[in-house]
């Protein structure tokens, strides 16, 4: 348990995150964006697109516990 | 959920460096609108011209695809699908297929040119047989045949798909490797009659916005990697400037700038001027060209 900015209770989250054929747990403050999770597992936002279900989402889109989001990286080759 | 700068609906995409937010339908409509606007600011094309376009099956060559052919009508374009088969195991046989269905689709002629009809080796042949890397055999002998293959077809243009990253890495990797010749060249015309003009309709334009349009408009387009993509210097400029973009954006468009700017004085350096190859006649900056060197070095090796 932390205390972040401005005195609130966060608590931790876990998010799912596929990439390929790869699914990892993410353990993320409460209230974490896409960014935060991105951050957490060191992938630049410039090299991938992100989908919450069927939807493409920003970076910036909120995430709750349990969530599970799809990285597709955007890099090809040729 | 985060919002549309436009419409209000959820915004998939977040322009960092003007911070506008895009919906899908917003996105796409914004997308197609600067690739023309930078067509016409380069003045890449003219009425009733044929155009060569060098598809490989991603997502860049694809999508240039897709809007040249939305032109086409209206500036009456004759459009001409090229693509270069290497011959790299489990990777090229499916984007082929790809590109092919995806042509047959909008209802542009597809020429495949082949590494082993035109050169006798296949790319991975080329690797097993000398220490060189598979980039330095693909970069020297994709350029030539597409150039070849564009002037059979009788084109007054070759479009590729290189976007903003692409330009970018090769700006920055001939600053860091201190390679002023290349760096003139980037961004100057031809220099020969026998090389066909080139533009690159989406080199303002951020990969991970090219492969969001095609994954919005459904293009079939690959997100494999090529296997031979690790070993090369590239790829460590394209991290390091990711890097900087993820933490001062619109840093990409800063470089663009930058060398746009600087151009007008790099041409007052003397670069090199293109002579004919001795073995086979193409424009080369030396005696023979890269391509015939390479090839003698194979046939050596084989």
């Amino acid at each position: 348990m932390k205390f972040a900015k401005g005195s609130l209770l966060r608590e931790a989250m876990k998010v799912k995150v596929i990439m390929g054929r790869e699914e990892k747990e993410v353990e993320v403050e409460e209230g974490a964006s896409v960014a935060d999770v991105l951050k957490a597992l060191g992938i630049n936002r410039e090299e991938v697109i992100v989908k919450l279900g069927d939807a493409i989402v920003t970076e910036e889109e909120p995430l709750e516990e349990g969530i599970r989001i799809e990285l597709i990286r955007v890099i090809s080759g040729g | 959920m985060v919002s549309c700068s436009i419409c209000g609906k959820r915004a998939c995409y977040h322009r960092r460096y003007s911070g506008q937010r895009f919906c899908a339908e917003h996105f796409l409509e914004y997308f197609e609108r600067k690739v023309k606007k930078t067509m016409l600011r380069y003045r890449m094309l003219a009425r009733g011209e044929r155009i060569g376009v060098a598809v490989s099956g991603g997502k860049d060559s694809l999508t240039l695809l897709r809007i040249l052919s939305k032109l086409a009508e209206k500036l009456n374009l004759e459009l001409r699908a090229i693509l270069i088969d290497e011959g790299i195991a489990n990777y090229r046989k499916e984007t082929v297929e790809r590109a092919r269905r995806f042509c047959r689709e909008l209802g542009v002629p597809l020429e495949v040119f082949s590494f082993k009809e035109r050169f006798g080796y296949t790319l991975d042949e080329a690797v097993k047989l000398s220490r060189r890397n598979a980039c330095t055999f693909c970069g020297v002998f994709r350029r030539k045949l597409l150039n070849d293959a564009a002037r059979e077809l009788g084109c007054e243009k070759l479009a590729t798909g290189h976007n903003l990253d692409d330009e970018v890495q090769a700006i920055v990797m001939n600053y860091l490797r201190g390679d002023l010749e290349r760096l003139v060249r980037l961004g100057i015309d031809a220099g020969s009659e026998q090389l066909v003009p080139r533009i690159k309709p989406l080199m303002e334009m951020p990969e991970k916005e090219v492969a969001l349009y095609a994954l919005l408009s459904g293009i079939p387009a690959s997100f494999d990697e090529c296997p031979y993509a690790e070993q090369s210097f590239r790829t460590e400029v394209r991290e390091m400037i990711n890097r900087l973009e993820e933490n001062n954006p619109g840093i990409k468009f800063s470089i663009l700038r930058g060398y746009q700017k600087l151009l007008p004085y790099l041409k007052t350096y003397q670069a090199k001027a293109l002579r004919n190859c001795k073995t086979c006649g193409e424009p080369s900056s030396g005696e023979r060209c890269r391509a015939c060197l390479l090839l003698e070095e194979l046939s050596r090796a084989a």
